[in-house]
């Protein structure tokens, strides 16, 4: 299960850089083969794990792991040195003193009792440190310690797995609220492997020695201690195996036979059997087994059992997993655009560069054309009396407009034929004043290609030189806010620079007062 | 039975790729004041799970439709022949530079698919309109016509009355402010053209309505994550065993109060991702937005202000949640205690309420022992978690506040994301409801202290479960 945690944060890490069109797409079909696993999130991951992690993912996860085992395997071997140690040291025996059972008792007997003891009580106390105080208990500070331990712990290590163990620990560290259950579990379960580790090796240092060496036990201790109430003791110690095992119990006798002082200097105590010295063994080895390797064997199972569930509980609520889970099992809906996107479109996404700036591009007029005269076209029915029009144009222009004529919009191409060649042989008409060609369109309506067209026949009937200036008109009746009256004439402008026409200009006019002309009717 | 598709046609520059943006919900689509921007059709499937419901095409607009049905007409024998008419202009044509917008856009209506024809309600109708209103008719195809008011709706009626001359179906629709439920609405009519297609456009809209409901959960996750994250936020540092804790306060203040500010803006982006407006990012990353309270620092007197409980309702609400749990006490004794837990209870909380709700940070030194044998620091500063009351309502209420401007933002939008200075306070949201403001802060209450285990995870369900009714009540409002 580790292991699989590993590779599934790893490969959230790795898809963190796709795209997640691409995640989604992969996730939902690899979802819809998984049908069966609906409502099983743990069973989906896992599945779904088989389905997406990479080598090189599962290959560092599987060091991660590895070294984790190392970790395992080294907490196995400390156990088992200091159980051995600690063995020969309470056991030693050199044939000129008994051994006190006390002792042997308080190291292999009371000591894990005690620490059960503790382990139980801060269970309890984690609970409720937070209830009655309203803050966080122990987990911060127990955090920090698991991490400055495996860092000190990993500097051991061999450098592929130091590596791996270094990127676990980061993400460990980021995230130590939510991998807590499992720091917590991990240190439990080391310390009790330890402790297993430990006795195991104690007890087999002492069978051994049992088997190697005659050896002998007695009792001793400086306090006024009656062999009753070491009785009591030992009866109670003994409770578990009394009936499985009567022989490794210790009976008064016993006990007032074997309690030693230190005023004999001799191995067997006065008017003592020497075999009644040897009687203490099954209830020390049974004790050890009962109050050493038993508890702690259901506490590591335990243990192991909840770290196993810790790291099902991290697997479904590491940061990413819901988004695997909601890939998984969620239809995908898509909307947007099949195809990938045109290269140029991102181009276009920026803003267009003023085009007034570029060389040949049509500039707006200054005042040059005014005291003129001008030949009018309207484009597409500009809806507007053509008295509002002269009016206007002599107002703002200060141009006299001696004839009108209408071209486009619901007109023919034949119609519009004809009003090039009027207006051509209006503008070729002898005059004292200079003349120009007027083309008035509806500002709000962009520039087509059409009328593109239209001012290329235009050109090619006035001849090269004739001015021909477009007002994009607004009228007032329309509300046009000016800014937005700027940007029509922009579009405008921008569009008729790629006509390439050096006399043809754009130029902006105040918005005209609406009296819509009916008809479109060439005047 | 192949999918419906619907060909989105029109003048230049009324909108049709602010359309197709909005139904297709892909703030990709270009969009641009210049007219000839669209220069190619584009197709935009509705797909669940690979399964195609309908298909919106985006079509460059008409450039020279008189010219096109002048050819029709010197064409024409019989007004049966009309649609194969266009076809064949579409044969003879198509790969020319003259009719190229012409036939691209023609072609998908020749190829079986209705015609949405847009046009911009807030500019009068003109006749140059005609040729290309008659050119649609000629292909025989099913179609509607949409009023879609770039602007001010002035001619709408008028539009109206010159549309219901060619098209059986006129409708108005807004594609910069057209809600969920309009977007909806609108799909259901386009069911409407063909009998055929009515059954797959309401399977379209059930799987929409569906997509919006996951979509409001995720958002509602997202933010429920953001709430926890912030609220039980710790910054560490170790620090040298004769080194004052003191002197770091500052610095680690100013890393904790970023990781808050980063925590938002990575549930920003994650709910403008999940609504699938990815242009928006980019528009942040450029615009100052300083005068915008959205974009405004979490920490700014003013988004306390707007978004925050008063100290008077928080105080408000620690006595409610105090004198509850006073309430447990007292009848767990039976009464016996004459009510004397309740009111305990209510003083403590509102106490608390009260004094907590201005913003401190909360140090704590940690020490570690018998690091020191092992060569490490023992000693630890540590920022967080913070105490602080109003908190989490702020960030609920900024992230309220944006949720709301994505969810409802169309796609066909382009601007950056501003507060309107003329709403109200907190710009118009809805309070929170009673039951919905008590289930909060009682999880709030929880997080604070489960703060540092990981038992906080166990409750993002149940914070996200809240937040997404808050959201929908706020998108309804």
């Amino acid at each position: 299960m580790f292991q699989q945690l590993i590779t599934f944060v790893l490969q959230l890490r790795a898809d963190a850089a796709c795209d997640s069109t691409v995640l989604r797409q992969r996730d939902r079909a690899i979802g819809q083969s998984l049908v069966a696993l609906r409502g099983k999130p743990i069973a989906q991951l896992n599945a779904w794990l088989q389905h997406v992690a990479r080598h090189d993912t599962r290959t560092l996860a599987q060091q991660v792991a590895h070294a984790r085992r190392v970790l395992s395997l080294l907490v196995l071997l400390a156990g088992l040195l200091a159980g051995n140690g600690t063995a020969a040291l309470v056991f030693y025996y050199d044939g000129t003193q008994p051994i006190n059972v006390l002792p042997v008792l308080s190291v292999f007997v009371l000591l894990p009792l005690v620490s059960l003891v503790f382990l139980g009580m801060r269970a309890v106390l984690g609970k409720l440190i937070p209830l009655l105080l309203g803050r966080p208990g122990l987990q911060p500070s127990l955090s920090l310690w698991f991490a400055a331990l495996m860092a000190l712990i990993q500097r051991l290590l061999p450098q592929q797995y130091r590596e791996a163990m270094q990127l676990m620990l980061g993400w460990s560290r980021a995230h130590y609220r939510l991998y807590g259950r499992v720091h917590r579990w991990s240190l439990l379960t080391w310390s009790q492997l330890f402790a297993l580790a430990f006795m195991l090796s104690a007890i087999a240092w002492f069978v051994f020695r049992l088997s190697t060496t005659d050896m002998a036990f007695v009792w001793s201790t400086t306090l006024d201690i009656e062999p009753q109430t070491m009785a009591a003791i030992t009866n109670s110690l003994a409770l578990p195996w009394t009936h499985l095992a009567p022989q490794a119990t210790i009976d008064l006798d016993t006990i007032r036979n074997t309690r030693y002082f230190r005023a004999y200097h001799r191995v067997v105590p006065p008017d003592v059997q020497a075999e009644a010295l040897g009687r203490w063994w099954p209830f020390v080895l049974a004790a050890m087994i009962t109050y050493g390797v038993v508890p702690r064997l259901l506490v590591l199972t335990i243990c192991l059992w909840r770290q196993h569930v810790a790291l099902r509980w991290c697997l479904v609520h590491t940061p990413g997993a819901a988004e695997v889970l909601d890939r998984l099992n969620s239809p995908i809906v898509e909307t947007a655009a099949a195809d990938a996107m045109p290269p140029s479109t991102y181009e276009r996404l920026t803003p267009v560069p003023d085009d007034r700036a570029m060389p040949g591009a049509p500039v707006l007029l200054d005042n040059s054309i005014g005291s003129s005269q001008a030949v009018v076209i309207t484009w597409a029915n500009v809806p507007v009396r053509d008295s509002d029009v002269r009016q206007h144009i002599l107002q703002h222009l200060d141009v006299q407009v001696t004839s009108i004529w209408t071209a486009g919009g619901a007109t023919t191409p034949e119609d519009d034929q004809r009003v090039l060649h009027a207006a051509a042989e209006a503008l070729r008409a002898r005059s004292s004043t200079p003349r120009v060609l007027l083309m008035l369109v509806k500002a709000w309506e962009p520039p087509m290609l059409e009328v593109v067209d239209f001012l290329g026949a235009l050109r090619r009937a006035i001849g090269e030189g004739e001015r021909i200036v477009v007002l994009p008109i607004a009228m007032s009746s329309q509300t046009l806010a000016s800014h937005v009256y700027e940007q029509q004439c922009d579009i405008w402008q921008r569009k008729l620079a790629t006509v390439g026409d050096p006399w043809l200009r754009v130029q902006s006019l105040p918005p005209l007062v609406a009296h819509p002309h009916p008809g479109g009717e060439a005047r | 039975m192949s999918a419906p598709v619907f060909v989105v046609v029109g003048h230049p520059n009324k909108g049709k790729s602010s359309i197709v943006s909005t139904l297709a919900q892909d703030d990709r689509v270009e969009i641009a004041p210049d007219p000839g921007t669209t220069m190619h059709s584009r197709g935009f499937p509705m797909r669940v799970d690979g399964r195609v419901l309908y298909t919106l095409v985006d079509t460059p607009g008409f450039q020279r439709p008189r010219d096109v049905l002048r050819w029709l007409q010197q064409h024409e024998t019989s007004v049966v022949d009309h649609p194969t008419l266009v076809q064949r202009f579409v044969e003879q044509h198509a790969g020319s530079s003259l009719y190229d917008a012409e036939c691209r856009l023609l072609q998908p209506i020749i190829a079986g698919g209705g015609i949405l024809y847009v046009v911009d309600g807030s500019v009068p109708f003109g006749s140059e309109y005609e040729p290309e209103m008659e050119i649609l008719r000629w292909t025989g195809r099913s179609s509607m016509a949409l009023i879609n008011p770039i602007g001010q709706e002035r001619y709408i009626e008028q539009w109206e009355a010159a549309l219901g001359q060619y098209f059986k179906i006129v409708r108005v629709f807004n594609a910069m402010t057209a809600e969920f439920e309009k977007r909806l609405e609108l799909l259901r009519a386009f069911g409407q053209l063909r009998e055929d297609w009515r059954q797959p456009m309401e399977v379209a809209v059930a799987d929409l309505v569906n997509e919006r409901t996951r979509q409001r959960h995720r958002a509602a996750d997202a933010i429920a994550r953001m709430l926890i994250e912030m609220m039980t936020l710790t910054v560490a540092k170790t620090i040298p065993p004769q080194a004052d804790a003191k002197a770091y306060y500052d610095v680690l203040e100013e890393e904790y109060k970023q990781k808050l500010r980063d925590l938002e803006r990575t549930s920003r982006d994650q709910v403008q991702g999940i609504y699938q407006h990815y242009q928006i990012q980019r528009e942040d990353a450029a615009a100052a937005l300083v005068n915008s309270v959205v974009e405004g620092d979490l920490f700014a007197q003013e988004t306390w202000r707007l978004f925050g409980q008063t100290k008077w309702r928080l105080a408000m609400l620690g006595a409610a949640s105090g004198a509850t749990v006073g309430g447990i006490v007292d009848a767990s004794v039976g009464g016996a205690s004459v009510l004397l837990g309740t009111v305990l209870g209510a003083t403590v909380g509102g106490a608390m309420g009260w004094y907590a709700a201005e913003w401190s940070s909360n140090f704590r030194l940690l020490t570690l022992p018998g690091m020191d044998v092992l060569g490490l620091s023992g000693k630890c500063v540590q920022c967080g978690p913070t105490t602080n009351r109003n908190l989490p309502y702020v960030a609920l209420g900024r992230a309220r506040w944006h949720h709301r401007l994505i969810a409802r933002r169309t796609h066909a939008q382009r601007h950056v994301i501003r507060l309107d200075p003329g709403q109200p306070q907190a710009g118009g949201m809805p309070p929170l409801e009673e039951r919905e403001e008590r289930t909060l802060e009682h999880l709030f209450g929880r997080i604070r202290r489960a703060a540092g285990s990981e038992r906080v995870w166990d409750m993002v369900e149940e914070l996200r479960i809240v937040v997404q009714q808050v959201l929908e009540h706020d998108e309804q409002a």
